[in-house]
């Protein structure tokens, strides 16, 4: 518009040129301005952020004798308030997902939501129609939460309401409540999923409204303090407490003492929490996220040019081995060292106690897990874990059907604050390739490459 | 005086002679470094020319070589030497290739066929001009056995590096671990054994029936992991597994006991 108008008013020839001159002087001034607006704005917000999450994490990492970490939970911490509004649409391949979902789409954070939905697997096993196996209908739990008493009445009443009275007549019934699980999406035989979800959904809604309201009687509060120290304040409700919790554990404990409560109390919260940890590994990739805050991943390792060195000691096998490495080695094409497998290996056998499970690039994280019982795995990188990829244009035979031979090496670093992960690897037959590079951590975290930790099973310093 | 003329005739025809018999020999010299296969020994492939475009040389060197080690392993070829092949053709209408990426990243397969030897072999390459591409990561140049559909000469028991392997292992392998909501299975060789152990994540509210209907969610969730191993193409009757609830519906310890 500023230009259009300039540009109206202006003339021809030398005219025309000063006008310009002016205009990018007039728009340069501007811009600089701008600028230093958005960044004066950017390092205050920073701050603010940065304080509070830091005095949100610290209480909770130190008791738990973690002294280091990546302060990365910036938006774990908050009380900001949310709109509060009901969800309307569901979204997940199941109902496990559609319950994590619909608790971060209300405004809590990841760990959060798997921590509600952790508890929850443990309630209804994620069916809105379960009823409570012990009880004969309609008495005892009913849904994803076994509303009991008081609550069945209530979440029926306003599940009634959401679905409306035939729909509701018509499922609300005994032969749709038993076990389900996840290849049936954990919905009963003889239920749609557009009638799953309409269920779902309303009691799902129902449970937001009533703890955006839930302020937990004294007996709740007392049992959660005596058995895991946290306090919870009268003043607070609990929707705006689960907003405050760092981890998915944490989140699920809060649920279970807060909201559930039921009998033998500090057991089945931890049996809860270690199902909202693996939950939100699977929705929020990697096994090794849930001890980690926000972004889940670990930083640390080598950088770049650590890496390249560390490569360069690897290739040095192929000039006379003066480290005496080839012993670690699998085999190779051209050289002794050309095979991405015997750089897994190399790594593996040098540097760790883990015993090193020889295949082919797709199955070197497989193969090494099934020799190391103990092992964990994952989908997030982590420093010195094995890597493998299943995709790739050349075909391995495995017992009978073909699939890509796909690719391994070692993760040597990772860097979440510029996405790098920094890793070693090598090709078959192609020696110019053995190198240490840098890749995308958000393409090397998506879930195509499976890794192995190998972490635990260090000897010693790998630099 | 004329003897000189002569002398001095017959000694120019000599060092012109001289001369282009030492220009000769160091252009078969160059000739000789240039077409050298860095590689090693190795078998050429006749037709290799006419069937792949868009390569370089150094992959065509690397092709030739892995193919003669290839071959060299298999059979009763361990004294063959390149030299000794000279009709290995690349089968008609076996060659393929996909130009991944507009001229940089090339992606093919043929099938040799090596008449004398009765022995075919399945080539698969991808080839990117930039050299540090990851493209060309994992196995950019795989030499291995053809598929059986495409076998045409009797069997000569062919294996290669990739059969090697992966040949060590239990190729159940290649789909566990794996994980669900409903459970967690993962292989583990024990004394050469391989045992599959599967936890079955039963949510507590589940098993609070009588033992019948316990032992009926329990056979549920097993179902659940079968029926998986079954999709993947293998028979779950054929594996050890260990649960972590028994038949009955009761919680065992199946807590992996390595060396025991």
């Amino acid at each position: 518009m500023i230009s259009s108008n300039f540009l109206r008013r202006a003339g021809t020839g030398r005219q025309q040129a000063d006008n310009m001159k002016r205009l990018f002087k007039s728009l340069n001034k501007h811009l600089n301005f701008g600028i230093i607006a958005v960044l004066l704005a950017s390092l205050v917000t920073s701050y603010a952020v940065f304080a509070q999450t830091v005095d949100c994490d610290y209480d909770f990492y130190s008791r738990n004798d973690i002294m280091f970490y990546d302060p990365c939970a910036v938006n774990v911490c908050s009380t900001e308030p949310t709109s509060g509004a009901a969800i309307s649409k569901l979204r997940g391949a199941n109902n496990g997902e559609k319950i994590y979902n619909f608790w971060v789409d209300t405004g809590l954070a990841p760990q959060q939501s798997a921590g509600v939905t952790g508890s929850m697997k443990h309630e209804g096993g994620f069916s809105p129609f379960r009823q409570e196996m012990s009880q004969s209908w309609p008495a005892g739990g009913w849904g994803i939460a076994q509303f009991t008493f008081g609550q069945r009445d209530a979440a029926t009443a306003y599940v009634r309401g959401a679905v409306g009275e035939s729909l509701f007549n018509q499922y609300y019934q005994n032969q749709y409540g038993g076990a389900v699980t996840e290849s049936s999406g954990f919905i009963p035989d003889g239920v749609s999923v557009e009638v799953n979800d309409q269920f779902l959904l309303a009691e799902l809604n129902y449970l937001l409204d009533h703890i955006k309201q839930l302020n937990p009687n004294s007996t709740r509060r007392e049992f959660y303090q005596r058995d895991f120290g946290k306090t919870f304040e009268a003043s607070m409700n609990l929707y705006d407490y689960l907003r405050s919790l760092p981890q998915p554990e944490d989140s699920a404990i809060a649920w279970t003492y807060l909201y559930e409560f039921p009998g033998d109390i500090k057991a089945t919260s931890l049996e809860r929490a270690e199902s909202a940890k693996q939950l939100y590994a699977l929705y929020n990739g990697g096994e090794g996220a849930s001890s980690e805050c926000s972004g889940g991943l670990a930083t640390g390792g080598l950088n770049l040019e650590e890496a390249k060195a560390f490569m360069a000691v690897y290739k040095q096998i192929d000039s006379g081995d003066p480290n005496g490495d080839r012993q670690y080695l699998t085999g190779a094409c051209n050289t002794l060292t050309d095979n991405c497998v015997t750089f897994a290996s190399y790594f593996t056998k040098k540097y760790t106690t883990a015993t090193f499970g020889s295949n082919n690039g797709a199955m070197v994280v497989n193969s090494t897990l099934a020799l190391n019982p103990e092992m964990k795995s994952g989908t997030i990188p982590q420093p010195y874990s094995i890597f493998a990829i299943k995709e790739g244009r050349t075909m391995c035979d495995w017992g009978g059907y073909t699939a890509p031979c796909g690719h391994t090496g070692i993760v040597l670093g990772v860097d979440t604050a510029n996405d790098k992960v920094i890793v070693g690897e090598a090709a078959w037959c192609n020696d110019s390739f053995t190198a240490a590079r840098e890749y995308s951590l958000a393409e090397w975290s998506a879930g195509a490459y499976t890794y192995a930790y190998l972490q635990p099973y260090l000897k010693g310093d790998v630099k | 005086m004329q003897s000189n003329e002569v002398q001095r005739k017959r000694l120019l025809v000599l060092s012109v002679i001289g001369g282009v018999i030492i220009l000769g020999i160091v252009l078969a010299l160059i000739y000789q470094q240039v077409t050298k296969n860095p590689y090693g020994d190795y078998i050429v492939i006749q037709n290799y020319n006419e069937n792949v475009k868009n390569i370089s040389r150094d992959y065509e060197h690397n092709i030739s070589s892995q193919l003669y080690r290839t071959v060299k392993d298999n059979g009763d070829n361990e004294n063959l030497t390149g030299s000794d092949v000279k009709d290995a053709y690349i089968r008609k209408d076996s060659a393929e290739q996909e130009e991944v990426k507009r001229n940089s990243q090339y992606s093919g397969s043929f099938i040799v066929d090596i008449e004398s030897l009765r022995q075919s072999y399945l080539v698969q390459y991808n080839y990117s001009r930039n050299p540090d591409d990851g493209f060309t990561s994992g196995y950019p140049i795989l030499i291995s056995c053809v598929n059986k559909e495409d076998v045409i000469y009797e069997d000569f028991e062919c294996g290669d590096s990739t059969i090697e392997a992966a040949s060590t292992m239990d190729p159940i392998i290649t789909i566990l671990p794996h994980s669900t909501l409903s459970y967690e299975a993962k292989a583990v060789y024990q004394d050469d054994t391989l045992v599959i152990y599967v936890d079955l994540d039963i949510p507590s509210s589940d098993l609070k029936g009588n033992q019948q209907s316990d032992a009926q969610v329990v056979a549920l969730y097993k179902k659940e992991f079968t029926d998986y191993v079954r999709s993947q193409g293998f028979t779950p009757e054929n594996y050890t597994i260990s649960y972590n609830y028994n038949d009955a519906g009761e919680k065992v310890d199946n807590t992996i006991h390595i060396g025991d």
